[in-house]
Formats: C-alpha cells, sequence, structure tokens
C-alpha cells in the first residue's frame, strides 16, 4: 500500500515538475472524450449532454430594481423575476398603475442561462433608502430618492463616480456595508433557486455583479461572473477596489484561490463609452504596462462584451479601421459624460473598440510575453427592466438604464433614446446546459456575440482540413479533431497556411431572416512591429442584395438558410503573429424604431404626421435598417519565435 | 420718514426698502402719501413676485433641461444643498451649485422684473393688475401642464399639483 502511494506522489511530482500551459492543452484538447461531470454542487448530471457541444443562448447582463439606475426608473422586477423572465414566464414591468403593471413582456424562447449583473456600489444605499426602518432612511438622501428618483439617479450615482460617501453610510460606509449584505443575499439565493439542478438542465443561473468604476465618466463598467455560488461575503465593488488592477487583486485574494472554492472571471463592457481608456495601452496611473500586469489581465479577463443596448464595441468606421461594416450601432458620444453634457464628450478612440485591442494585443504579447487582449466576445442586452434576452427588434419595450425611462407614465413615442437598442445575446458552446459547462466555455472563450438572432456559428481553425468538410456530417468532429475551436490559439506549424472551416445556421424560430454572408476578420503584426487587418469575403455574397424597405420593413431578395465554407488564409506568413475571427450577417432588416414610427404613420415629410415623442424617427444620424449579425471569438496564431 | 413736496408740488422720489427706486405716479398738491398706500407698493411688489415665483414656468438646466416654476426649483435646490453641506462629493457640489445658481438668478431677475412692472403701474390700478395677475398665473398653472421637467413624472408635462406632487 505505503509503496503504491509511493508511486503515485512520484509520478505527481514528475508531472509537476512540467508545468503545462493549461490553455494550451485546454483549447488543443479535443473534447472528443467527456470529462467525468464535475458537480460540486450536487447536481444531477444533464439528461442531454453532448461531446460535441452544443450552443446555448444567454444573457450575461441584467439589471433588476437592486439596481440604482433601474429603481430610479421604476423598475420594480427583483433578481428572482428577472429568471423566470429568462425562463419564459411572463413579466410586468413599469409603469404601474398602484401594484399592477401596465405592460407586459414575455420571450418567445427562454434562454438557456443567465447572470443577474446589479450594481454593487449602491446596494446598501439602496436598501437603506427602501427599508423604513433602516437607520438613515430619513436622510435626505433617501428623501430625495423617494420623491425625485431621477434627480437621485445622477446625485447618488454621481458619489459613487467620485468615491464619496453619504453620511448616513458612517463611518468608513460601514452602515451602508452592513445592509448591502441583504440585497447580495438576495442575489446569491435568486440565482440558486432558478438554476434547474435536475437532469432536464432547462436553465442555468450564474450568481453575478457589476463593478461600476467611470472616472471622468470613462466608463470602466465589468461584469464579475462566478462559477458556482461560493462566493465572497460581499461583492468587491468600485468603493473597495477603485482600479481595475485592485479588482483583480481583490478576486484573487478573496475568490480565485483553491481553498475557497470561489472561481470568477471578468467580463469588461461598453468600452465605446471609454473615452478609449478601457483598452489603453497603459496601467490606469498612466504608468506602461508590466509583464505582470498584461499577465492578470489576460487570467481575469478572458472575454468582452461586443454589443448591447448602449451601442457595439467591435469597431467604428475610421477608428482604426475602413470596414463598411463598422458602422453598426454607434453612438454619437465617446463617454458617458456626453451623453448628457457636450462639454464632457470625447471624441472616439482606437481604444475604444474591441478589434483595435485584438491587433494592439498581438504587438503587446511580443513585448511582454502575455497577450492582455486575447478576449473571447459575447453580447447581452444590458436590461435595466428585469428582461433579460428581450433582444426583438419590433418588439423593444425599451432597456432603461441611461436610456428614456418610463417610470410612471406610458412611453409617448419611442419607448427608449434613439441612440440606444435592444441589445443581444452571449452563445457558449458547451457539453450540457450546467453551471460548469457554461463557465469552462467562458473561460476557454469558445463562445460568440449575436445581435439578437439566434444563429447558430460553428469555427474551427486547423492546418488540414479536407476542402469538402462542409459536406461531410461528422463537420464538428472533424473540426475540433483538426484543429482548435473559437477562442482557441493555433498551435505552430510553419509549412502551410491555417484553414478555416465556418458553419453558420440562421435563426430557425422567431427571428427567421436569411444569411446574407460570412467574413472573416483578420489581424496581424509585421516583422516591423505594425499592426494590420483585412477582411475577407468568405461565402454567400451574391451580386443581387436583399433588400428591405424601411416604410413597411417588408423584405425581399436572395439569401441562405445556412453557409458553409472552408477557406485557407491566402495571405498567411507564419512568422507573424496573427488572429481571425467571423463575422456572419443577415440580410438587412428594420431597426427597432421603424416598426414603431411606421405603425404610427410618421411620414418625415410631413410634419403633421410626426407625433408627440416620435420625432427622432426622422434623426437621419440613426439608420432606418440594420444588419443583424454574430461576431465569434477570434483564433490566435502565435510564431514559434514568440513562444 | 419724511414726506416732502418738490418744488412743483410733487413728491418726492424715495427709497423703500434701500435698493428698489418708488416709480409712485405724482400726486397732486396737498394730498399725501400715506403709510397705507406706500406699504401698498412694497406689498404689490413683493406679491407679484410671490406669483412669478410660484406659478411663472421658468427655463432651467440639470441633466437635462425643463420648465419649472421658480420655488419648485428653490426647493429641489436646498435639498440637494443639504446634501452638499452634510455629504460633500464632486457631483453634488456641481449639482448644488448649478441649481442653487439657476434659483438665485431667477429668483432675482423676477424681482427685478416684479418692481419695474409695479413702477409702470398707476398707483389705482395696482391691485387690481396684481390681483388679476395672480388669479390668471395660478389658474393658467393649474389648467395646464406648463410644466416640464425628467425629475416630475417621467418629463411629461403636468400642471403646479404635478410639479409639486
Amino acid at each position: 500500500m505505503t509503496s503504491r502511494r509511493s508511486i503515485w506522489v512520484l509520478i505527481a511530482l514528475l508531472l509537476s515538475a512540467f508545468p503545462a500551459n493549461a490553455e494550451t492543452i485546454a483549447v488543443l484538447a479535443p473534447p472528443l472524450a467527456l470529462p467525468p461531470a464535475l458537480n460540486p454542487d450536487g447536481r444531477a448530471g444533464c439528461a442531454d449532454r453532448t461531446p460535441l457541444r452544443k450552443a446555448l443562448f444567454g444573457d450575461l447582463h441584467v439589471h433588476s430594481t437592486l439596481s440604482l439606475d433601474a429603481a430610479t426608473q421604476g423598475t420594480r422586477n427583483r433578481p428572482r423575476d428577472a429568471y423566470r423572465f429568462a425562463r419564459g414566464e411572463k413579466l410586468g414591468i413599469q409603469p404601474y398603475d398602484g401594484d399592477v403593471p401596465m405592460r407586459e413582456v414575455q420571450l418567445e424562447r427562454p434562454l438557456d442561462f443567465a447572470a443577474v449583473t446589479d450594481h454593487a456600489e449602491l446596494f446598501g444605499e439602496l436598501h437603506i433608502c427602501r427599508t423604513p426602518e433602516a437607520e438613515g432612511y430619513d436622510s435626505t438622501v433617501c428623501k430625495i430618492y423617494r420623491r425625485w428618483p431621477r434627480l437621485a439617479f445622477f446625485l447618488i450615482n454621481g458619489s459613487m463616480t467620485d468615491g464619496s460617501s453619504f453620511s448616513f453610510c458612517g463611518e468608513n460606509a460601514a452602515v451602508c456595508l452592513e445592509a448591502a449584505r441583504g440585497p447580495w443575499a438576495e442575489t446569491i439565493t435568486a440565482a440558486e433557486e432558478a438554476y434547474d439542478r435536475s437532469s432536464a438542465c432547462a436553465f442555468t443561473s450564474l450568481v453575478a455583479y457589476e463593478w461600476t468604476a467611470a472616472p471622468d465618466t470613462n466608463n470602466l463598467h465589468r461584469n464579475i461572473i462566478f462559477r458556482n455560488a461560493q462566493v465572497p461575503e460581499l461583492p468587491i465593488s468600485s468603493r473597495d477596489a477603485r482600479k481595475v488592477s485592485d479588482l483583480w487583486d481583490a478576486l484573487g485574494r478573496e475568490c480565485n484561490r483553491e481553498e475557497t472554492g470561489c472561481e470568477a472571471l471578468i467580463i469588461p463592457h461598453n468600452s465605446n463609452l471609454s473615452g478609449g481608456v478601457m483598452f489603453a495601452e497603459t496601467q490606469e496611473d498612466g504608468s506602461p504596462f508590466s509583464p505582470d500586469y498584461v499577465k492578470r489581465r489576460a487570467e481575469m479577463e478572458p472575454l468582452v462584451e461586443l454589443s448591447q443596448h448602449k451601442g457595439d464595441s467591435e469597431c467604428r468606421f475610421g477608428v482604426g479601421t475602413r470596414d463598411e461594416f463598422c458602422n453598426f450601432e454607434l453612438l454619437p458620444y465617446g463617454n458617458f459624460g456626453g451623453k448628457f453634457a457636450a462639454f464632457q464628450n470625447v471624441a472616439p478612440s482606437e481604444g475604444s473598440f474591441v478589434r483595435n485591442a485584438l491587433k494592439k494585443g498581438l504587438a503587446l504579447e511580443k513585448s511582454l510575453g502575455t497577450n492582455p487582449f486575447r478576449m473571447g466576445v459575447i453580447s447581452s442586452t444590458d436590461t435595466h427592466l428585469g428582461t433579460p434576452g428581450a433582444v426583438r427588434e419590433d418588439q423593444h419595450p425599451g432597456h432603461g438604464g441611461a436610456g428614456a425611462p418610463s417610470s410612471v407614465t406610458m412611453p409617448r413615442g419611442l419607448p427608449d433614446d434613439i441612440d440606444f437598442n435592444p441589445g443581444g445575446l452571449a452563445v457558449v458552446w458547451a457539453e450540457e446546459n450546467s453551471r460548469d459547462s457554461i463557465f469552462d466555455a467562458l473561460r476557454r472563450r469558445e463562445t460568440y456575440s449575436t445581435t439578437g438572432p439566434r444563429m447558430k456559428v460553428r469555427f474551427f481553425g486547423g492546418w488540414k482540413y479536407p476542402e469538402d468538410l462542409c459536406a461531410r456530417s461528422d463537420f464538428v468532429e472533424k473540426g475540433y479533431a483538426g484543429g482548435v475551436a473559437m477562442g482557441g490559439v493555433l498551435p505552430s506549424e510553419e509549412s502551410t497556411a491555417p484553414r478555416f472551416a465556418i458553419q453558420a445556421l440562421r435563426d430557425s424560430g422567431g427571428m427567421e431572416t436569411p444569411l446574407e454572408r460570412i467574413q472573416i476578420i483578420k489581424g496581424w503584426l509585421d516583422a516591423s512591429g505594425n499592426i494590420h487587418e483585412k477582411v475577407y469575403e468568405v461565402a454567400g455574397l451574391s451580386a443581387e442584395r436583399a433588400t428591405v424597405d424601411p416604410q413597411t420593413c417588408a423584405t425581399e431578395g436572395p439569401g441562405a438558410d445556412q453557409l458553409c465554407q472552408v477557406w485557407t488564409d491566402p495571405d498567411f506568413d507564419p512568422q507573424q503573429s496573427s488572429f481571425w475571427y467571423a463575422r456572419v450577417l443577415e440580410n438587412p432588416t428594420c431597426r427597432w424604431q421603424s416598426y414603431i414610427c411606421n405603425a404610427a404613420g410618421v411620414d418625415c415629410a410631413d410634419p403633421e404626421t410626426i407625433g408627440e415623442g416620435l420625432a427622432p424617427c426622422c434623426d437621419t444620424a440613426f439608420p432606418r435598417t440594420l444588419q443583424e449579425r454574430a461576431v465569434t471569438s477570434p483564433i490566435w496564431f502565435v510564431p514559434a519565435t514568440n513562444l | 420718514m419724511s414726506h416732502e413736496l418738490n418744488r412743483n408740488g410733487l413728491h418726492k422720489m424715495e427709497r423703500l426698502d434701500g435698493f428698489v427706486r418708488d416709480g409712485a405716479q405724482p400726486l397732486t398738491p396737498g394730498t399725501f402719501r400715506g403709510d397705507k398706500r406706500r406699504m401698498s407698493s412694497v406689498w404689490s411688489r413683493c406679491s407679484l413676485w410671490l406669483s412669478l415665483l410660484l406659478f411663472l414656468p421658468v427655463p432651467f438646466w440639470a441633466f437635462g433641461t425643463g420648465w419649472v416654476s421658480v420655488a419648485w426649483l428653490a426647493e429641489i435646490s436646498g435639498f440637494t444643498a443639504i446634501v452638499f453641506l452634510m455629504d460633500g462629493g464632486l457631483v453634488a457640489t456641481m449639482m448644488a451649485a448649478t441649481l442653487v445658481t439657476q434659483t438665485i438668478l431667477w429668483a432675482a431677475a423676477l424681482f427685478f422684473a416684479s418692481a419695474r412692472i409695479v413702477h409702470r403701474l398707476p398707483a389705482s390700478r395696482r391691485a387690481g393688475f396684481i390681483a388679476t395677475t395672480g388669479l390668471l398665473l395660478l389658474a393658467g398653472s393649474l389648467l395646464f401642464p406648463v410644466y416640464a421637467t425628467s425629475f416630475v413624472r417621467d418629463g411629461q408635462p403636468v400642471n403646479l399639483i404635478g410639479l409639486f406632487q
């Protein structure tokens, strides 16, 4: 017995002497042999479990009444309600007539997973202002909150931004921190209750919250997603961790250690509102990146939210790119302040967009040894009504937040600010619909973003995919076996050019617009250290393009139910660090305001027809049509000389 | 207070409250402008001012524009100023400064406007004019949704009661 144990110890020592790159293992190991189901929380294994992984659609950015900006515009739905909605139940939303909601919404297709991500910063303050027995309930701030919620939105949010604390919170904000335990417990409990632990695995809820720092109104917000319900005693907010690196440190201390059973990852969002700070090439204090800093960033932030209610962050035409499709859901301001006061606005800059960061990351990896911007992508809604997954353009109820509130009156005209949109969804390729499986998919970046429609997109990169792979029934098996999936890193092979196998199926249930084309976007670093990008048309584009009539929203023209292509990079240079990601475009359809404007009979040539609240229908700065899209996480290649 | 007649037998111009010139109309020789009428002048001015403060919609800016009564503006300015005094903070300071400044400016502007109007009115018509103006403003502010601010009812136009609710 002793000798057998000694052998095991010896094997363990030998293995530990060769520290493997965990990421390489994760992306190279094909998932054909299923790992044993990991059920640390005692859940049943899922009946529907596939080694080839399935696309799960979810929303990882959802606010309920526990967030100040939701509560101050009349949102009463709590985290539990948000999960009910995600699972397909009807939900009432503001305005309310007494206790009766005056609007009702429902998803036609439930989500597979969701995370309620309320702002952690003001959990305590909000709880006190709504609890008559609480010390501080009668404070002036709370009186303002109850009487003029919109004023409170600016005033209380402002205190969060500038780091000050209200006197009713006591010394070191101890009273408010104590009060924050209630909402945090409610968040955890709601997620625990909504999680389907049966073998049906119908729905997964993830414990989460939002860290909400915005220095100088430049957005640095991040969602913190936990693997399970083993979470810190209190969420680490931007009051506790003022800088992003402080957040990484705090999560490293309180969560991401083996003995805690806690594991978290961070998803930044709305880089488009960051004034270029989100992907700046310096640390927060302006000092240059250090190897340790970029390594921690890469570990903690494997994903980025590409598109949501407050615009798209993939790219912007004229800001580091001439890609004509980088004109999607752009905001006319570059930070939060710019929305409310022109003097605070900043021009869009390269540090605000994900594609630029992906390109910069190649150069940083060469100089620092780690790519801090090796990020996969997802999208979400950022709803502030507690309505995860409400993404249909033709049924947009508004998402609140910084948009137009409908707290006490029915929206007149458009239900949201014209610059905002219904948001998107996060899609993961996971073996089963469970927390571990989804979290693992997020961690290895096998994810993609859609702007609403539930397109199914596979994207593999390898060296020897057969030309006829699309025609074969074992497309997915070969895809995994012959390379890496989206989010992975291609193993080096210097003799040939990489091949990419991409397959896209249009949404088949509800938002059934045909597909127009598949593009591959490549970024690379040349020998001189310059970064480049190129957009390749890979599949689907025909001479005749489909069109949509913005006056009626009627569509016509060709389109595909599915597209598939094996594509070889014609410009590959094995000496150049590169990444590739796929973008699948649907045929044009109407943007959300068109449905409302058309129904109201707005004719921009006839001012008489432009009713109250409908003037934005005729704002030509905002297109009446769009092309919904899916964007995959990239696949990277690092030359052997860089490793 | 003295009530001297000038060489034309007209009442000398007086300063009633230290800085506002009384625009009283010339009196006929031999008549005196009694205390009652002088109070009436002050009262006229104050009544008109109060009516304007309470009912007249004025534009303001604070994270959005709107039309509100100065009294309402004074109320939220007061609350915001208390937050600034008790808790400080950059945003509270900015908001309190923005709101209080606008309140003071509007209050002063309306005070001078009241004085000017009263100055131009014949004494005999003041009471009637001010009563009519006050009633009209009150009726208008109650009957019509003449105020609108994103801080109240999502920015929908409201009347006086809605504004203060």
